[in-house]
């Protein structure tokens, strides 16, 4: 799936976190997005996941516009800063939630 | 280093034995003058004329009448404060909006102003001569000097209990374990269900019990809206002002006596939750 990012602006208050940002990611590339801290990095792959609302500018995945989609229709894979364990749940739990929300009930078991 | 430390502790906590005890006495004399008495006195009076008569306290229809009362209040309060406290908490833990420092302030209105003006607020709104009370009166509803009045009345005095026992520990957690579950899948409802409400169930629990203490042992602000219409209108603490005033001890003190037992068992209840939820932080650390 390649992604397009496309004059993408937010601004947090009177702090532009991102201005007109452009960025092509064809498909089965690995692309790292490097910078100092502040510069944007995590807000733009946030944005991305539908984690946060752009102010202006289009995400597209595979050239169909993903701006207004749900972080939940997007399905994107999102590894957290702090990795956002889920704090009340083992570590099978933790595992099983990304089946979880899409099964209606958890029917497996944690053996041994 | 470790010199460095037990040279630096030492004279901090080594006060002399004398001391100590004299402390550790003078703490246990306040509270026994202060709070262990009065709660012995409550219970002698209560069963002063034996247990028959303390049982035959709540045979009496008003008394019992004010029970029910009390509950059905705390009944419709706790569950209201419930949702609003979650509703609020959640809005201003997780969300930047205009207006949030007024919300929060807002909130804490009910702990700031006298019960009695609470009341009162209620009488001048619903009151047959205040603002809305052409209205009531002509659609024949009554609020004031009635059960609804009584209900909001306890609703207005435990408003902040659940959001102010919420809002720090929504705020601290933040929202990253909201978002991982979003992109892995769960809406709204199933992120609600499953992560939030889990990792703030202990202090969930901890405002539904203080606010129901508060619901069932509210006096002032119930006081103004009630009318004491006995058997109608009248809650437990009441109950125990008016048989106190008409000099039937027994009985009020009997009375007294059940929301005592209902504050003990808060405090029981309260220091398990404080307790399971040590635990479990130790665990988490």
């Amino acid at each position: 799936m390649s992604i397009t990012v496309n004059k993408i602006t937010k601004r947090f208050g009177r702090f532009t976190a991102l201005d007109r940002v452009d960025l092509e990611i064809p498909r089965g590339r690995l692309v790292a997005l490097l910078g100092p801290s502040g510069s944007g990095k995590t807000t733009l792959l946030r944005i991305i996941a539908g984690l946060e609302i752009a102010d202006s500018g289009v995400v597209e995945f595979d050239g169909e516009d993903f701006s207004k989609r749900t972080a939940r229709e997007r399905r994107v894979g999102f590894v957290f800063q702090h990795y956002a364990l889920f704090r009340h749940m083992t570590v099978f739990e933790n595992i099983a939630f990304g089946r979880a929300p899409r099964v209606r009930r958890l029917n497996v078991s944690a053996s041994g | 280093m470790v010199s460095a430390i037990s040279l630096r502790q030492a004279p901090a906590v080594g006060e002399s034995a004398l001391v100590r005890r004299a402390l550790i006495g003078a703490s246990v004399i306040f509270l026994s003058v202060f709070l262990l008495a009065p709660l012995a006195m409550i219970f002698s009076v209560a069963f002063g004329q034996g247990i028959a008569a303390y049982f035959a306290s709540f045979r009496d229809p008003d008394t019992l009448s004010a029970i029910r009362l009390t509950l059905l209040a705390a009944a419709i309060a706790v569950p209201a404060n419930l949702a609003f406290g979650i509703c609020a908490a959640w809005a201003i833990g997780k969300f930047e909006f205009f207006g949030k420092s007024f919300l929060i302030s807002l909130i804490d209105l009910p702990f700031s102003v006298s019960p009695v003006v609470a009341g009162l607020i209620y009488v001048l709104l619903f009151g047959a001569r205040g603002v809305l009370g052409p209205w009531l009166t002509a659609h024949d509803i009554q609020i004031i000097f009635a059960v609804p009045g009584i209900v909001l009345a306890t609703i207005f005095v435990t408003f902040p209990f659940i959001a102010r026992e919420l809002l720090p520990l929504v705020a601290s957690q933040g929202n990253e374990e909201e978002e991982a579950a979003l992109t892995l899948g769960a809406n709204g409802w199933q992120t609600f269900w499953r992560v939030t409400l889990p990792n703030i169930k202990w202090a969930l629990l901890y405002g539904v019990i203080l606010c129901n203490a508060r619901a069932m042992g509210e006096f002032g602000a119930v006081s103004v809206v009630s009318g004491h219409i006995r058997g109608l209108t009248m809650t437990m603490p009441l109950q125990i002002e008016v048989l106190y005033n008409d000099y039937q001890f027994v009985p009020a003190f009997a009375v007294a006596s059940l929301l005592t037992l209902l504050a003990l068992a808060t405090l029981v209840v309260k220091s398990f939750v404080e307790w399971r939820a040590g635990a479990r932080g130790a665990q988490l650390a």
